[in-house]
This record gives structure tokens, sequence and C-alpha cells, in this order.
């Protein structure tokens, strides 16, 4: 399942590099296209920590550690870095990331309570 | 390889051996989350050892968007962030995302160097 999610989540992380990059100049492509994957990536790994859907731990290895891990990329911000510097646009990344992670928590927590799952 | 949707395919395969690894890894938690430290180091020194070799453009993009980029993760450390936070651990907060920017980008830069 973890290896069915990340390859899924890698080859969409892919994609959306592409889309990006055919948008936009470097390196203002590889900046969108990495804030997009890691902030949906995070709130979609929020989402499947606490939403109902998502309880059994096959769901978890899947969408949570597979699809979510497989689609946000530290190693890719890691070589923006290297290149770019560390720009505060960057530094700011690394905390919105918990944040947005947090609201798909409280999403899913929720829909947990409503559906009488917690 | 003039083949998008197989570079595509190749590129999945390689990010699911690599998810698969950091799962395998991730689990080392101690008063820090070690075994996400040492997957983003991993990720961050493997990533400067391709750049340091003489790979095919192709075969790069497998490397490091795939295996490199499955291997490490953002987003489980938003989710260590957050939990640190819900549970008023702001330091250990701090510490879990300023190690995850910065030693990956150290272990790249060290591999570069001496490879």
């Amino acid at each position: 399942m973890v290896f069915v999610g990340g390859a899924i989540g890698t080859m969409l992380r892919h994609l959306i590099g592409e889309v990006f990059g055919s948008s936009y100049e470097f390196p203002t492509s590889d900046f969108l296209a990495l804030v997009f994957v890691n902030l949906v990536g995070s709130y979609f790994l929020g989402l499947t920590a606490r939403h109902p859907i998502f309880a059994s731990e096959q769901r978890k290895a899947f969408f949570g550690t597979g699809l979510a891990g497989g689609f946000t990329t530290m190693s890719a911000l890691t070589l923006f870095i290297d290149t770019q510097g560390l720009s505060p646009e960057i530094a700011l990344l690394l905390f919105i990331g918990p944040a947005t992670y947090a609201f798909g928590w409280h999403q899913g927590r929720r829909r947990a309570k409503k559906v009488g799952h917690e | 390889m003039s083949n998008p949707i197989l570079l595509t395919l190749l590129i999945g395969a390689a990010g699911g051996i690599g998810a698969v690894l950091r799962y395998a890894i991730i689990s080392w938690h101690g008063a820090l989350p070690f075994g996400l430290f040492a997957v983003n180091i991993l990720a961050g020194g493997f990533v400067g050892y391709i750049y340091s070799g003489s790979l095919t453009q192709d075969w790069l993009v497998i490397a490091s968007v795939g295996l490199a980029g499955g291997l490490s993760t953002f987003a489980t450390v938003s989710a260590e962030g957050f939990d640190y936070y819900h549970r008023g651990r702001l330091v250990q907060m701090l510490l879990t995302l300023v190690i995850n920017a910065l030693m990956p980008l150290l272990a790249m830069m060290l591999v570069m160097q001496f490879v």
C-alpha cells in the first residue's frame, strides 16, 4: 500500500512540476511547485490523520504515508535552497506547513465528531 | 528516454521504493523524530551524490524526483511540527523544523564537496 501510494504521489508531484515548469520561468516555477505540493500534501496528511474515512491502517498507509508522503518532498526543497539560498519565503513555508496540516487535522476531527467516530 | 509516459512510470516506481524505505526508517522516534531526520538527511545526501555524478538527464530526474523525493517528506515534518505545538513543546517544534531544513542541506553540500 505504501509503495503504490508513494508511486502515485511521486508521479503526481512530477506532473505538477511539469505544469508549473511550462507556465512559469525558473526559479519561480520550482518555487510555486514546491509550495503547492508541500502545502496540499501537508493538508491532506492532516486530513488522513483524523477523518473517519481514513481510519483503517491500510488507508492510512496508502493515503497518508504513501500518497501524501510521496507527494511532498524535502529533497527538492533542499536542492532549491542550495541553488537559490534560504529566502524568507522558504523559511515561511516551513512554518505554514504545520498550519496547513492543522487545518486538515481539524477538518478531519470535526467530521469524525459529526459522525460519532470519536 | 524519448517516452514521457515511461519516464513518469519509472519516476513513480522509484518514488514507491523511496516511500517504502521511508516507512521502514521513520518509526525511529525518541525525544525528537530521529527517523524523520534520517530520511531527509539521507535523501539530501543522495541528491548531492547523484548531482556530483555523471547520470543522464532522465536518470537524474528518476533518482532525484523519484527515489529522493519519495524517500524525503515535507508532510511528516509538518505533522511532527504541529504535534509538538499541540502538546505545547515549542522548542521541539522549532528544532524539528530547523533540523529538517538545514541538516539535509548540510549533508548534500558535504557529499558534493567530498565525492
